[in-house]
């Protein structure tokens, strides 16, 4: 910036005499503060139009994710672009139809891959239409692709891997080639950032005044933003068991305090918190390693006991290729050589039967606690869906918990997020940041009639939604249908539902227990009030579907089967294009 | 002219809101069906809960779990309480069977044994209901009027040893239920989902309004009132001549509710009015019923009950009430003796020479192990089966030539102590109380064990060997007759309750009370100076509530009793 040109087109010598040595003496902060300001400030469509027309490189940087990564990504990405004077505009790939990309220049692709090598489910569309015989050819586009994934997964990255090619076979050109990232994505990410805006030639002319982000207000009130790299800490008020004691998989409603207004959350949003490993867990990788857990070591540049990165930072459950490495070097195993050396599926089906705590005991051996804290993957924050609405308990966080187990290697191994807050006592601390489900929220028109269907603990956002419903005077229609198993112990907030129901919130319930209706499943529910769904979506009515994926998925077909047959009704492909179908699974 | 402000004559906009509930349930339908079929709880409204109790059935809730369910979010644990009407109380080993094996299916704790003699479940939840329901009707059985305001299940003694006359009073019994009980057709819709019917005058004599309260008729066998013949609204005593009946004597207006905070809330009991023929008792009883129908409070629930319709048009006008609408008076009562009015227990013999046996039920709970038992034992038996007003099970009309045999599986299935169980557990009875009725305030049948075991202790501390007759309530509305009682304790909140001494034995005199608001240790205590002058100066065979009353012991109050107004409303 030091050999910045007078910009004659935008400002005359005087002003331009008087701006320049201001504008040297600027860090970057402040740089980035004032053009806020001045952008936010004086927002008359001069100005507006003056910025979007300046000259040089502009980026468009396009995230697919559900996890929310890929979009913070984009943002650091977008703020470096804007440092160094290149305008970047962020889009969610769900928002982007191929024909868009024919008139743009420099396209940077940062997408995660969803599960055994799907699209992250809010790029489906997106996903299905390049990959279309009809796609348009981009002889004009240059690209580069950022693909997130996880290496427990058998198809590591595959979505950005299918895009990347993709974009070449339709004539675009790889301006840099693709970088794939494992769950420790932060260091390569940044690493293949550097390289990229070294590639990316930035424009003399452009000092960032033009830029149309941020809004000024909020850097004026410096509000703080909480993320996974940021999060709070808020106290547990309640831990509070709602099924039946005897029940295996117990689920819990958990109250947070929350005393920060700077904490915005959305009905449907999320949370995504930062768990803890089980101290047995911790002590047990300790004890097999024969290392201390006072001893030092770094973490994210900083010096911390290594139990402590253990507990917080590092994932101790699965091993990762760095793992599997690191520990064929200190056992000196053979049979572990063989297999860092054997083919990928082999390899990938060796962690897959491995625990860390099996290669710990089958193959005992003392790292070094440096090396092997860089070898584990990082703790993955778990998300949990929000279970009130902020504007009627302000202060407070409820999320609804499951208890989770799975069979591996003749025992049961609990789930480490679900273990960890079905643990917490009053007065514990639980570390989380806020996740937006964009596409979760109610529709932007209120009075659209809502059909909210969950099984489980899919009912939280919806308790939620009703809560907020409760506090508008003109409410849509809404109709809730929730299944569990037992009736008398399972249904989660009944006496939330009936109040709803007493007050008009819910206009119906339809609540169904495999106990007692044997084999009547949460579509049956919906289908054998066809003649409201039917009239329901002419009225133009969301779907929502909350809750585990393999049943949800299920009673959505079953719908689809049902809406699809039915004359006169929208098809189901209609309603999810009108974006009138919201999932939220897992 | 009598007042007539408060009964059916006045339009039933002034009268109490259960009435205008009747008035408008359309024969006692509401929305029951409707609430039936809402899956989003486990309860139905409250209207329904109370034409439900016409249908024989309670709505309840586990009163243990109501905290703990309200921190889940969860409503409480609502579930029904399902009485049958049984008339005479008199079972076939399938019907006892087949209840057993619904209360499987459909109830927690087993098969209650009531003092009303009939059997009741509980812990039945909605969606059971109507099976339920259905399962009871192919036993023969029904539950319709097993509460309400109307004609409760008529019930007779059980006098072994008389048999012929107790076959024929028996009859009379189940005679005067049928007639008395209500014919509307809701109960079929609801609970068979038969197809509904004409509503054209289906309660010929109810109306629409049936009875400001409920009405209990009951038979009593002399020399023993089993059924507590003056605690009933109608009671008719045999009176038997020469070895024949020849007809009853008719009591009226006996009852033990009462409110622990109103004055004009008491129990009473029924006096006798005359002498009626043995064929006409069930046209009397529809008539006394019908008396009570017209001219029964209506406005004040607590002051409903017969008994104060009697106490406040009088005696007097009600004989000639009676002699006018049947055409001629009473005839005077005839002279009758009572002995007690505890069961006998053990093995009796009757006049046709058939062999009866009397368990003793603790609480007239079968659940658990007794349960096993008597479910082992009706797998290979051929009498009859019939329950007790207090609370107890009879086996009945078993032959000579079977009694041994009897008599060696009962032994054989540990049963057979139940025939001569200890004396003071054999005269000793409770209502359900907690955890799920609703009106409780203290525990009554778990606590009874307990309370058992303690009272034993005492007797056995002053050598007193006499069986009295003790009675625990978690209410003071009388489910186990407590003021017929010798001894009796009525709740008022957990762990405390009022104590009432000095009936007598054969339940012809009112226990009054004697301490309010006790514990078990101001019970012992006591109990215990009044035994130690009981010992000293009982005449022979003197029976403990006699002596109290002998001795004027009563009046010598431990205490200014002092009526504490109960938040609790009956």
């Amino acid at each position: 910036m030091t050999q910045t040109p007078t910009p004659v087109h935008l400002f005359n010598d005087e002003q331009w005499q008087q701006l320049h040595p201001i504008l040297h003496q600027l860090d970057r902060q402040q740089a980035l503060w004032l053009s806020g300001y001045l952008a936010g400030g004086r927002s008359d469509p001069q100005t507006e139009s003056t910025a979007i027309q300046s000259p040089g490189q502009s980026v468009l940087v396009a995230f697919g994710t559900e996890t929310d990564n890929c979009r913070q990504l984009a943002q650091q990405l977008a703020q470096s672009c804007k440092g160094i004077g290149i305008q970047a505009e962020i889009v969610d790939l769900a928002g982007v139809r191929p024909r868009k990309l024919t008139k743009t220049e420099t396209l940077i692709l940062i997408t995660a891959t969803h599960g055994d090598g799907d699209p992250p489910e809010p790029i489906a569309d997106f996903y299905e239409a390049i990959m279309a015989d009809d796609a348009p050819a981009l002889p004009d586009l240059a690209f580069a692709v950022l693909a997130l994934g996880d290496s427990s997964y058998d198809h590591f990255c595959a979505t950005g891997v299918a895009l990347d090619n993709r974009f070449e076979s339709l004539g675009a050109k790889r301006l840099i080639n693709r970088q794939e990232c494992d769950l420790d994505f932060e260091q390569p990410a940044s690493a293949w950032f550097d390289q990229l805006l070294k590639i990316l030639e930035p424009s003399p002319t452009n000092i960032d005044l033009g830029s149309n982000t941020p809004a000024p207000l909020s850097i004026v009130k410096s509000a703080v933003e909480y993320n996974k790299r940021n999060p709070i800490s808020v106290e547990v008020l309640t831990n509070q068991n709602l099924s039946h004691p005897e029940r295996k998989a117990a689920i819990h409603h958990l109250e947070l305090a929350l005393e920060d207004d700077d904490f915005r959350l959305d009905p449907g949003d999320a949370v995504g918190v930062l768990v803890d490993n089980p101290p047995e867990l911790v002590a047990l990788i300790l004890d097999a390693t024969e290392l201390s857990g006072e001893q030092a070591v770094t973490h994210a540049g900083l010096a911390l006991p290594l139990v402590e990165v253990l507990r917080e930072h590092r994932d101790l459950t699965i091993p990762g290729k760095a793992f599997l490495e690191l520990w064929s070097n200190v056992t000196q195993s053979e049979e572990l050589k063989l297999i860092v050396g054997g083919d990928n599926s082999q390899q990938r089906q060796f962690l897959r039967d491995h625990q860390i705590r099996d290669l710990v005991h089958l193959y005992p051996a003392r790292p070094e606690p440096q090396a092997l804290v860089d070898a584990l993957r990082p703790l993955q924050p778990r998300l949990y869906d929000v279970a009130n609405s902020l504007d009627v308990v302000d202060d407070e966080l409820h999320l609804t918990v499951k208890s989770y187990c799975y069979p591996f290697r003749n025992r049961l191994e609990p789930g480490i997020a679900a273990q960890y807050l079905l643990a917490l006592e009053p007065g514990d601390n639980v570390r989380l940041y806020p996740h937006r489900n964009g596409r979760f929220h109610l529709p932007p028109q209120l009075e659209t009639p809502i059909i909210l269907i969950a099984e489980g603990t899919g009912i939280a956002p919806y308790r939620a939604f009703i809560q907020a419903l409760s506090k508008t005077a003109d409410r849509p229609p809404c109709w809730l249908i929730f299944a569990e198993k037992d009736f008398e112990n399972d249904f989660l907030y009944q006496l939330d539902i009936q109040q709803a129901l007493e007050d008009g919130v819910c206009r119906h319930v339809n609540a169904t227990f495999s106990q007692i209706s044997d084999g009547c499943s949460l579509a049956a529910s919906v289908v054998n009030e066809g003649e409201r769904l039917a009239s329901w979506l002419l009225q133009g009515a969301h779907i929502y579907f909350c809750g585990e994926k393999a049943s949800l998925e299920q009673c959505e077909a079953a719908i689809k089967t049902f809406v699809d047959e039915q004359a006169g009704a929208p098809a189901w492909k209609q309603l999810t294009k009108d974006k009138r179908i919201h999932r939220n699974l897992y | 002219m009598i007042d007539r402000n408060v009964d059916i004559s006045q339009p039933v906009d002034s009268l109490h809101e259960n009435e205008q509930l009747k008035a408008t349930s359309r024969h006692l339908r509401g929305t029951i069906a409707e609430g039936l079929a809402d899956a989003i709880t486990g309860a139905v409204s409250h209207n329904d809960t109370l034409l439900m109790k016409f249908h024989g059935i309670y709505q309840q809730d586990d009163r243990d779990q109501r905290s703990n369910r309200r921190q889940r979010h969860l409503e409480p644990i609502y579930q029904f309480m399902v009485r049958m009407r049984i008339p005479g109380g008199q079972l076939t080993r399938a019907q006892w069977v087949g209840i057993d094996d619904l209360a499987h299916r459909y109830a927690d704790r087993g098969i209650r044994i009531t003092t009303r003699q009939t059997v009741q479940l509980h812990g039945v939840r909605k969606h059971h209901l109507r099976h339920l329901m259905q399962g009871i009707r192919d036993l023969g059985l029904d539950t319709k009027a097993a509460c309400g305001d109307d004609s409760r299940g008529v019930v007779s003694g059980t006098n072994p040893n008389l048999s012929t006359i107790h076959e024929q009073v028996s009859a009379l019994a189940k005679l005067t239920s049928d007639r008395l009980i209500p014919k509307t057709s809701a109960y079929p819709e609801i609970w068979y989902q038969q197809p509904a019917t004409t509503q054209d005058n289906e309660e010929p004599v109810y109306g629409e309004l049936y009875l400001p309260r409920k009405f209990k008729v009951g038979y009593a066998i002399p020399p023993i009132n089993d059924i507590d013949v003056y605690g009933q609204d109608l009671g008719f005593i045999a009176v038997i001549e020469t070895g024949e009946l020849v007809g009853f004597n008719v009591c009226v207006g006996g009852g033990m509710g009462q409110l622990y905070n109103r004055e004009d809330s008491y129990p009473r009991l029924a006096e006798e009015i005359g002498f009626v023929a043995a064929n006409e008792a069930p046209e009397l009883a529809e008539t006394v019923m019908m008396i009570q129908r017209d001219f029964g409070d209506r406005k004040d629930r607590h002051r409903a009950r017969f008994k104060y319709t009697l106490d406040r048009l009088g005696t007097d006008w009600f004989k000639s009430e009676l002699a006018e609408r049947r055409g001629a008076p009473l005839e005077p009562a005839r002279a009758i003796h009572f002995e007690q009015n505890g069961d006998r227990l053990g093995w009796e013999q009757d006049d046709a020479g058939l062999w009866h046996a009397t368990l003793y039920i603790e609480s007239g709970r079968v659940d658990g192990v007794v349960r096993a038992q008597l479910a082992a034992f009706f797998q290979h038996y051929g009498g009859r089966v019939r329950m007790t007003t207090n609370q107890n099970l009879q086996l009945t009309h078993i032959g000579d030539y079977e009694k041994e045999q009897v008599e060696w599986r009962l032994d054989d299935l540990g049963l057979s102590w139940r025939l001569t169980p200890e004396h003071q557990a054999a005269h000793t009875l409770s209502c359900v109380a907690l955890p799920t009725c609703g009106l409780a305030m203290a525990e009554a049948e778990r606590y009874t064990p307990r309370l058992l075991s303690v009272f034993n202790r005492l007797k056995a501390r002053h050598g007193v060997d006499l069986p009295i007759t003790l009675r625990l309530t978690g209410c003071p509305n009388g489910c186990a007759r407590p003021l017929l009682a010798e001894i009796a304790l009525t709740g008022r909140a957990p762990g405390l309750y009022n104590l009432y001494l000095g009936g007598s034995f054969q339940g012809d005199r009112l226990a009054s009370l004697y301490a309010s608001n006790i514990n078990e240790a101001n019970f012992i205590e006591l109990l215990d100076g009044l035994f130690e002058r009981y010992v000293l100066q009982r005449q022979a065979d003197e029976r403990f509530g006699d002596f109290l009353v002998r001795r004027n012991l009563l009046d010598e109050q431990p205490e200014k009793i002092q009526l504490i107004p109960g938040d609790e409303d009956v």
